[in-house]
């Protein structure tokens, strides 16, 4: 019984100290933009703007294919389902829903993990194995101003731009498929999905992107610093990186939810269908 | 190279009142205190027979400001390095040059570009001053054909040229050099320790090297360029219980 308490006492106080560690990160990350103001800031735009190169404009493929599939399973289901029993409002509903709130923010966070984090991760701790952190301090360039908090702008911004393209393939291109399948007015679509939109949706919306696009590159940031100078660290930090990543991921995306959720009358969820 | 006694009264580059202990491992490393002018350059050695190539490296990091030594202090142009907040050790470090023994170019910049980097962040003198200064630097070092290759396309000895190059783009004032103290391979007859020795020379600045073991002709060559010989001491690092 000890045992098990103690086992649960650590994992407990190993995920504070993380969470510390990583707002400590944070906090440093974005310190630099500050104490480094008298540098050149060439450089800095340079790397956001490669980061965002890397993160978003090349994920855009993915992004794409992964939104029409998502648009039409929605819309086709949404339409053989909820929407011959409940008429067009709950269709635009539900595909907000699932669309925008939910699936796109998820989905998103999934393809930077797999493509970003878990480079960022191998590339910074590539560096700290080669001693190309060290050479940065040794000149003068803090590695932390340099590496890391150029790759957070860069990260949030991509999120957000691949979470926007994502939401907005998955409902036009999505509707546009799903013409093929089952014939819908275009106008009872849009006005269902337009009415069915709230300001909480979209809150919740840059709540998890905002939030989601730093945490995200902050572990991958994170991990990547963490190697001291053994090659056999880096696979290791990868690893840890996309899996503590993809927790924080639908952590965020569970309790933004259920925070909506929290403030509202029950017998209106019941009654009004979807939340 | 020792400067003339009227000379004497430019300020200290580097100094080491008390000497210098740095742990490295299961190992103390030992300087004794010494101090370098500028025009001064000195080699630090290892004991006879020892090969202890991350001693070096410690011992090399500390004297590049890289940490803290377990004891003593080191003096920077005046300056006890310990007394200095994070802004002004990163200041000062712009004036430091620093030659690792292995890797330290950026793998994912060219030759030309790790060499700007320096500049772009720190000097900020327009692209044009830039890119003048990166084309002097690549010519002296003969890597002008290689400006727009990748650090892992190039050879052991051009790879410690372009490192070289680059810890001298913003004309520091000190200069720490790790070698391994293989003469031939470090070198390769390519006129690097030359270089650095000219450096030394010509601007006000001071350079010491920092070698991994000890090799008779390189010491003879250098002590015959003026670099002051100076052996350092291993001890066991008792860890207290």
């Amino acid at each position: 019984m000890l045992k098990t308490v103690d086992a649960i006492g650590s994992k407990v106080v190993g995920l504070v100290r993380y969470t510390w560690f990583l707002l400590a990160f944070l906090y440093l990350a974005v310190k630099m933009l500050w104490v480094g103001r008298h540098l050149g800031q060439r450089d800095l735009f340079r790397q956001v703007l490669m980061q965002v190169y890397f993160t978003a404009v090349q994920a855009i493929g993915p992004i794409v294919v992964l939104a029409l599939a998502v648009g039409v399973f929605a819309i086709v289901e949404g339409v053989g389902g909820i929407g011959t029993l409940s008429g067009a409002d709950n269709l635009g509903r539900m595909v907000t829903v699932v669309v925008l709130r939910e699936v796109a923010p998820l989905l998103t966070g999934v393809v930077v993990i797999v493509r970003s984090v878990t480079a960022i991760a191998a590339e910074l701790g590539s560096m700290r194995v080669h001693r190309e952190v060290e050479a940065l301090e040794i000149m003068g360039i803090a590695p932390i101003r340099f590496l890391v908090t150029p790759r957070l702008i860069g990260g949030l911004l991509s999120l957000f731009g691949l979470t926007v393209l994502f939401a907005a393939t998955a409902l036009l291109g999505g509707f546009a498929i799903a013409q093929l399948l089952v014939k819908l007015p275009a106008n009872v679509f849009f006005d269902a999905v337009l009415s069915a939109t709230r300001p909480a949706d979209l809150g919740m919306f840059l709540v998890k992107v905002g939030v989601g696009g730093v945490g995200l590159v902050l572990i991958g940031c994170y991990h990547g610093m963490d190697v001291v100078d053994s090659p056999t660290e880096v696979p290791v930090a990868v690893s840890r990186a996309a899996l503590n990543s993809l927790i924080f991921l639908v952590l965020l995306n569970g309790v933004v939810s259920v925070a909506n959720l929290a403030g509202r009358d029950p017998t209106s969820l019941l009654l009004g269908g979807l939340p | 190279m020792s400067l003339a006694p009227g000379e004497r009264n430019l300020p200290t580059v580097l100094r080491l009142p008390t000497g210098l202990t740095v742990v490295s491992g299961t190992l103390q490393v030992q300087v004794p205190p010494m101090e370098l002018l500028p025009g001064e350059w000195a080699v630090l050695l290892p004991p006879a027979g020892a090969d202890l190539p991350e001693p070096a490296t410690d011992l090399a990091r500390r004297l590049g400001t890289l940490g803290m030594p377990a004891r003593g202090t080191i003096e920077l142009f005046g300056s006890p390095i310990a007394a200095l907040t994070y802004a002004e050790l990163m200041r000062l470090r712009s004036q430091v040059g620093y030659v690792p023994h292995r890797g330290g170019l950026l793998a994912n910049r060219s030759i030309a570009d790790n060499l700007g980097l320096p500049l772009s962040i720190h000097a900020r003198l327009g692209s044009q001053a830039e890119a003048a200064r990166v084309a002097e630097l690549l010519a002296q070092f003969e890597l002008s054909d290689r400006a727009d290759k990748r650090p892992h396309q190039l050879d052991p000895t051009h790879y410690f040229r372009a490192l070289l190059a680059r810890a001298l783009t913003l004309r520091p004032q000190w200069l720490v050099v790790e070698g391994s103290g293989d003469f031939d391979s470090d070198t390769d007859g390519d006129g690097s320790w030359p270089a650095i020795c000219a450096w030394c020379e010509q601007g006000p600045a001071a350079a010491v090297a920092v070698l991994a073991r000890r090799h008779v002709r390189f010491e003879a060559w250098a002590s015959g360029h003026g670099a002051r010989l100076v052996e350092w001491l291993v001890a066991t690092n008792e860890v207290p219980s």
